[in-house]
């Protein structure tokens, strides 16, 4: 009986080892293993859409993985809610040559709220919390998932990451015709050999054995590299309410209509205090300028993600009575007071991100993951961050800036695009002096004054202890050894959107005394801290978000006791990267002035056109240590 | 008589009516409303007004204890950066037993034309998530919070599980004004306490008092501090909770008299013994059958213990 069994297991698993043969390791072909911290050997999608209602969404991975670092390549998790249920979910892990070492049933996957960030949520995860007890291995997951949203239909990425290749993505979907199904390819110019099959109502993609992209410096977002493909419905579902996508114009009727529509009444005492507020003021500028200050004196931001919540505001009552709430209910409550003192303005979906990324304006569909007001006045549109306490008035940053986003007017919707901001609108200025004894120690002050995103990488600083002032001027002035924080006045002036800074620093020991000769860099107070990477063949094309611009002029006083025996030439460099200028103009024998521009230029660039940019780069930085050498007097 | 019983005596009676007087839950002032920064920490974006905590252990009918903790806090709010103190977030452990926490006395306060103005919270600004199967949250949003808020609010939690009482902390990031923990231990159960960090915290002596149902003892021990510097995160410290002023019990025996004495944790020998008899661990270990065919195989022939150890190791670095 025993033997009986022992053979019973024995064909066992040789069926289960022959069916997942194909698995094993040694099978991945030798260029798919370079650079990867994990293969996908098959991504299989299927999306059957039966209904307005209904959509099935089927998944089966394989995925083999190297490292620690390619366990974030196992995505074996689904999102569950009241609407979205799963129907089954499984996972078999494989052991090198392909061998089942591990079935994991529905039961052994781990349930989570999903809550990061959130402070309501009715989201949940079901995940497969799986500990590797070696690599490499394979993972082998399937799962169906049935929800009642047609909104979302997943996109394909056929590349989900970096260091990451892929042997087979493949991705289905099958759709009613009188639902209006449409789709649109991305960045496929990039990768070419995807192969695209369109049969009745089934559409079909593949890409087959690419390898691994590698993450380099200044690599482009993924959303301007990668390909993928957005699919969508004209008549779509979303938390038990229907919707239509035909064009911005109708979608944006139907998200007024459905989502805004009877959120924006205000109670009548708060009409009068805002009314009171604004007084006389004629100006909508100055009318609107006081709402915002209003609103951020009054609301804190929490983040809620309930049912259809998660896309409808909370009324601005409740926003007046409880004083907080997440995007989209701060900028409802900011455009329904503003109503009351009557002055338009819009309700706007963006997508907020430092990394750019665009709302894909020829493609129709929900998409965005934020909200902000636009109001127009005097033929400009000014753009207000609800969610922020201490943001200045009509200041975006780099979270919302120079991309498309999508104004909900009561008549349809519109897509706009929020300001570029140039390099010379990112500018520091910064103007001082220091002087060098003849032990070679700085004693020097310096103003400061940032604008543009150099004001939104300072500001906060506004009200730090000054403890964290130490540590963040220690951080700035990374190059001086010794620095003694002697003086720090900071002024933010929210009307400008210009923060000052008034630094007065001493460094015993900053230039070196050595034979006779004081040696020290005469850039001391702005230098640029790093070079771009080097690399050998560049892989990824490279992208400057946002150029900045740095202007200089420091008076440098020497010691009386020594004279200049050499000092660095001015330069200026030229391309299409930016600009570089420095000039040292000797005033009397102890006085120097030191002048420097540079500025980097924004763009998205070939990756051939990138050792030049590298060298641009050393360049400056050596300019910026380019020293001065005084001698003692004899 | 004792010098330093009496002077400590006075000590804990100022301190307490300081309490009482100074810093009232439920009675929030014009002054504590109007006060624009910590007097002693002009960078404390909040500051801890009052806290207070007690612990204490119910007796059911069926005769099995639960512990009970009632949590009172008032927050002072200086500016925008302390509004996180406002979202408030109590994890706790369910474990698949049935633990109860809930909120009372939700409640923010703010200074209106020069008059104390106080907004409940409503049962819509009160959450609850069962973040997975042994963990839920209890989290509430207070309404209408600004700069110069105060917030108050009172927490119960009820839970079956008494081998380890919840940490309660004297430290935070930001200042505390003045802060008490009472703790009652029915006479059946000894704790140990670690009383870790490094600020002042007075201890009452030990006291006995009879247990609200008149059918046994507890002992009673007040702890206080206050003006507690707030404590902030540095590079290079691997856990700010080995430096934080705080208290931890641990069960370390029981003594019922239908049961005796039962050690779990009064030497490493009964934590040992307790580990092993514990069904998460202890179960899981004796379990054997799952190896025992490789075992047999692997130490065929191998006689030395040297020689079986090296066998088993290499066979677990394989698998």
């Amino acid at each position: 009986m025993k033997l009986f069994n022992s053979i019973l297991c024995l064909f066992v698993f040789f069926a289960t080892y022959s069916q997942n043969q194909q698995y094993n390791v040694v099978t991945i072909p030798d260029n798919l293993i370079e650079n990867a911290n994990s293969v996908v050997r098959l991504n299989y999608k299927n999306i059957e859409i039966s209904s307005r209602k209904l959509m099935t969404i089927s998944t089966k991975r394989v995925v083999t993985i190297f490292n620690e670092r390619g366990l974030e390549s196992m995505d074996a998790a689904e999102y569950f809610s009241s609407s979205s249920k799963i129907k089954s979910i499984e996972a078999v892990i494989l052991n090198k040559e392909g061998a089942e070492i591990k079935r994991i049933k529905r039961r052994y996957f781990k349930e989570n709220s999903v809550s990061e960030g959130s402070v309501v949520t009715d989201n949940k995860l079901l995940f497969l919390d799986y500990t590797p007890i070696m690599f490499p291995f394979t993972l082998i997951y399937e799962s169906v998932v049935e929800t009642s949203n047609t909104a979302f239909i997943p996109s394909w990425y056929p590349i989900e990451n970096r260091h990451q290749s892929v042997e087979n993505s493949t991705y289905s979907i099958n759709y009613q015709s009188e639902l209006g199904f449409k789709y649109k390819e991305f960045n496929f110019e990039n990768h070419p050999n995807i192969s695209k099959e369109e049969k009745g109502n089934t559409l079909h993609f593949t890409a087959k054995n690419r390898t691994a992209i590698k993450n380099e410096e200044y690599a482009p977002s993924y959303q301007s590299f990668f390909p993928y493909v957005m699919f969508g419905l004209t008549s779509f579902h979303l938390e038990g309410v229907d919707g239509v996508a035909s064009d911005w114009k109708n979608f944006g009727l139907w998200m007024y209509e459905s989502l805004l529509k009877n959120t924006d009444e205000i109670p009548i005492e708060t009409q009068n205090k805002v009314k009171n507020l604004v007084g006389n003021e004629k100006n909508p500028l100055e009318i609107t300028k006081i709402i915002y200050k209003y609103v951020q004196d009054k609301t804190r931001y929490i983040s809620i993600q309930l049912g259809i919540g998660g896309w409808k505001p909370m009324l601005a009552k409740d926003v007046d009575r409880l004083g907080y709430g997440d995007c989209k209910a701060l900028t409802n409550f900011t455009r329904s007071l503003l109503q009351i003192v009557g002055v338009p303005s819009y309700y706007t979906v963006i997508y907020g991100d430092s990394d750019v990324r665009n709302l894909q304006e020829d493609f129709v569909s929900m998409q965005g993951n934020h909200v902000i007001l636009g109001v127009p006045i005097d033929g400009k549109m000014y753009w207000l961050e609800c969610t922020s306490q201490l943001n200045p008035f009509g200041f975006q940053g780099d979270f919302t800036d120079q991309r498309t986003a999508l104004l909900i007017k009561p008549e349809g919707g519109e897509i706009v695009k929020t300001p570029e901001s140039s390099a010379n609108q990112n500018s520091q200025l910064s103007k001082g002096s220091f002087s060098i004894d003849a032990q070679g120690s700085l004693s020097g002050n310096v103003m400061i004054k940032s604008k543009g995103i150099q004001y939104e990488n300072k500001f906060h600083i506004e009200t730090k202890s000054q403890e964290e002032l130490n540590k963040f001027y220690k951080n700035y002035f990374w190059h001086i050894n010794n620095l003694k924080l002697q003086n720090v006045k900071l002024n933010n002036n929210k009307d400008a959107i210009e923060f000052k800074e008034e630094i007065a620093i001493v460094a015993p020991n900053f230039a070196s005394l050595n034979s006779g000769r004081l040696m020290f860099s005469l850039n001391a107070f702005n230098p640029t801290k790093a070079v771009p990477q080097r690399y050998r063949t560049r892989m990824n094309p490279f992208e400057i978000a946002r150029g900045f611009y740095d202007y200089d002029e420091i008076e440098i006083n020497l010691p009386a006791e020594f004279v200049i025996e050499a000092k660095p030439e001015a330069t200026e460099y030229k391309d299409k990267f930016g600009f570089y200028k420095t000039e040292y103009s000797i005033v009397t024998q102890n006085k120097l002035i030191y002048k420097r521009t540079y500025q980097v230029n924004p763009g998205y660039f070939k990756k051939e056109d990138y050792e030049d940019f590298r060298k641009f780069r050393e360049s400056v930085a050596k300019m910026d240590n380019a020293k001065i050498v005084l001698i003692k007097k004899t | 008589m004792n010098h330093k019983l009496i002077s400590l005596i006075t000590i804990f009676f100022i301190t307490t009516s300081a309490i009482s007087q100074k810093h009232n839950f439920n009675k929030v002032t014009v002054e504590e409303l109007a006060e624009k920064v910590h007097p002693m920490d002009s960078s404390a974006a909040a500051a801890l007004l009052f806290k207070t905590g007690k612990v204490s252990f119910e007796l059911s009918f069926e005769g099995t204890f639960t512990l009970v903790q009632e949590v009172k806090t008032k927050i002072k709010i200086y500016n925008k950066e302390g509004y996180s103190f406002a979202n408030v977030e109590i994890p706790y452990y369910t474990g698949g037993q049935s633990v109860r926490l809930f909120f009372d006395d939700a409640a923010t306060y703010n200074l209106v034309d020069n008059k104390v103005e106080r907004t409940k919270l409503k049962s819509d600004g009160e959450f609850h998530e069962k973040v997975n199967e042994n963990y839920s949250l209890k989290k509430i949003t207070l309404p209408n919070v600004k700069e110069g808020s105060i917030i108050e609010f009172k927490y119960t939690l009820k839970t079956p599980y008494f081998n380890f009482l919840p940490d309660w902390y004297f430290q935070y990031s930001i200042p505390v004004n003045n802060i008490q923990y009472e703790v009652l231990i029915p006479q059946y159960f000894s704790y140990q306490r670690f009383l870790k960090g490094f600020e002042q915290i007075n201890a009452s002596d030990e006291e006995v008092v009879l247990s609200t149902n008149g059918r046994y003892n507890n002992s009673r021990i007040i702890y206080t501090g206050s003006n507690i510097k707030a404590i902030k995160e540095e590079p290079y410290v691997n856990n700010m909770d080995n430096y934080t002023s705080m208290i931890q019990y641990e069960l370390a025996s029981t003594n019922f008299p239908s049961n005796g004495i039962v050690n779990y944790s009064t030497d490493w020998e009964s934590v040992a013994k307790t580990i092993y008899e514990s069904e998460y661990f202890g179960r899981e270990v004796a379990k054997t059958s799952y190896y025992e065919a490789d075992l047999e195989e692997l130490i065929k022939g191998k006689v030395s213990r040297g020689e079986r150890i090296t066998a088993i190791f290499d066979f677990v670095k394989t698998e």
